[in-house]
């Protein structure tokens, strides 16, 4: 199968773009992170997170970001993304981004399309282009059909699959993933890996935490979690 | 082209009115307290050492039943909504428009349960001034529902939250309100303590004091103030 919609992989408007494509588009230094549990009373704790991640990352490619669970991946995803504030370090990031968290972060008593309206007014698409894009993603992946239920109503991977959508639909120039296919099923799996690998060779860039070692083949680039440090491993 | 905070205040409001909950007691707890507990305040009131009559004290159970529901339900809107309001900062929707939408959603609310709250007075009792009641009202939804927001900071849990807004309810009401004849500073600083003295004397056609106006603006605009610090501080977990 191949994505042969052109919304879908249609790339920002030139002014838009990232004026060096060689330069990092992204690029985390020395991060450190800690959550504190009543740490100021006796039997509390500190839990150390991340003890200095640094990486960069060159647009058009595809990242892997493994490690065990626990190991800090979401953490490390919520710091780029702004929604947690790292305790040490920096996050530089330049072109438009889009994020889709592991658990889906959406109003749960809205209908589909009353989210898609809503981030579209996060994303400052006008209504025409919105409803266009929603239209193409109903489509794409199949769940135009549950558009007027509640979101608490859909099942797993419908959720996952307005999940991934609302983290697509304002062409991001880089993705951060947080397993973005949990519940889908094959063939939504599939479509999933192929939109991503055809929007890569388009340009943009992804960051996608995975647990699947046959995914190995889709990346350009493995980075693993580990003790706090983010470290690149063979693909 | 709506604009963003309009759209995410429709957005809570459609949260709100889609919980079936929220609609039995926005019916519900209005009359209950005003047709159930009319005759029992002023029994209360003689026993917690105050001396309402059952048609000021009627007033002021209208007035505790908008109060509640305001407070309770503008704390669990923001508990819902914050890891969504999260992820719309993070798409690029301003703090402001954020902090606009919630306070916007919180008047709409404050006003709903007064006017519910109201009706149902004016329909079953002598009001003798209906606006300045309505006003009282207003007021202590209002502040309410900044209560409400503003507890947020501090609690995250939903059981822990109800059960501080009804501790709170409760003081204002038994301690701090005209119910115990609660009177002097200590009385003053309850949430409701001045718009509670306002309905009773709209109820009854007494005057009362254009200070107690201006304290409660002032204790709204404290509340009010803590509010977009809320905001901001949820949207960053």
């Amino acid at each position: 199968m191949t994505v042969a919609d052109p919304v879908l992989t249609k790339q920002p408007a030139p002014s838009a773009r990232v004026t060096f494509p060689s330069a990092p588009i992204l690029r985390v230094s020395d991060v450190h992170k800690s959550f504190r549990r009543h740490s100021w009373l006796p039997g509390g704790r500190v839990n150390q997170v991340l003890r200095g991640a640094s990486f960069a990352i060159r647009p058009g490619k595809m990242i892997g970001l493994v490690g065990e669970n626990g190991s800090g991946k979401s953490v490390l995803l919520k710091i780029i993304v702004g929604l947690m504030k790292a305790d040490e370090g920096s996050v530089e990031l330049s072109g438009r981004l889009g994020y889709c968290p592991q658990i889906p972060l959406l109003y749960d008593k809205l209908t589909s399309d009353e989210t898609f309206r809503l981030f579209a007014h996060a994303y400052e698409l006008d209504d025409a282009y919105a409803l266009e894009r929603a239209e193409h993603f109903y489509e794409f992946l199949n769940f135009g059909q549950f558009r007027g239920e509640l979101i608490e109503n859909l099942s797993g991977g419908t959720k996952q699959k307005l999940n991934l959508a609302i983290a697509l639909m304002h062409e991001p120039q880089i993705l951060l993933l947080d397993e973005p296919y949990s519940g889908f099923d094959w063939d939504t799996y599939q479509r999933f890996w192929q939109l991503a690998d055809s929007l890569r060779d388009s340009g943009t860039t992804f960051v996608i935490v995975s647990h699947f070692i046959e995914e190995r083949s889709h990346f350009d680039r493995i980075l693993r979690v580990r003790d706090g440090l983010v470290e690149d491993e063979d693909v | 082209m709506a604009s963003p905070a309009v759209e995410v205040a429709f957005a809570n409001a459609r949260q709100y009115a889609r919980q079936p909950i929220n609609l039995v007691l926005l019916a519900l707890i209005p009359p209950l307290f005003i047709i159930a507990m009319s005759s029992a305040i002023g029994t209360f009131s003689d026993v917690l050492g105050g001396n309402l009559g059952e048609r000021a004290g009627t007033g002021l159970a209208g007035l505790w039943a908008a109060s509640l529901l305001t407070g309770a339900a503008t704390f669990f809107i923001l508990r819902t909504s914050v890891r969504t309001d999260g992820r719309l900062i993070a798409a690029g929707l301003r703090s402001s428009s954020l902090g606009l939408a919630h306070a916007t959603t919180a008047v709409a609310l404050a006003t709903v349960t007064t006017a519910v709250s109201f009706s149902m007075l004016m329909l079953t009792q002598d009001v003798s001034k209906p606006a300045d009641l309505f006003g009282a009202i207003l007021l202590a939804t209002l502040i309410y529902a900044a209560l409400g927001i503003a507890l947020a900071w501090f609690i995250e849990g939903d059981l822990e939250g109800s059960f501080v807004i009804i501790l709170v309810f409760m003081l204002d009401a038994f301690v701090g309100g005209p119910l115990g004849g609660g009177g002097g500073f200590f009385a003053g600083l309850f949430p409701v303590h001045f718009p509670s003295e306002i309905a009773v004397a709209s109820m009854v056609g007494a005057s009362y004091k254009a200070e107690w106006l201006a304290w409660s603006g002032i204790y709204l605009l404290l509340l009010a103030g803590v509010s977009p610090l809320v905001i901001w501080w949820r949207s960053r977990q």
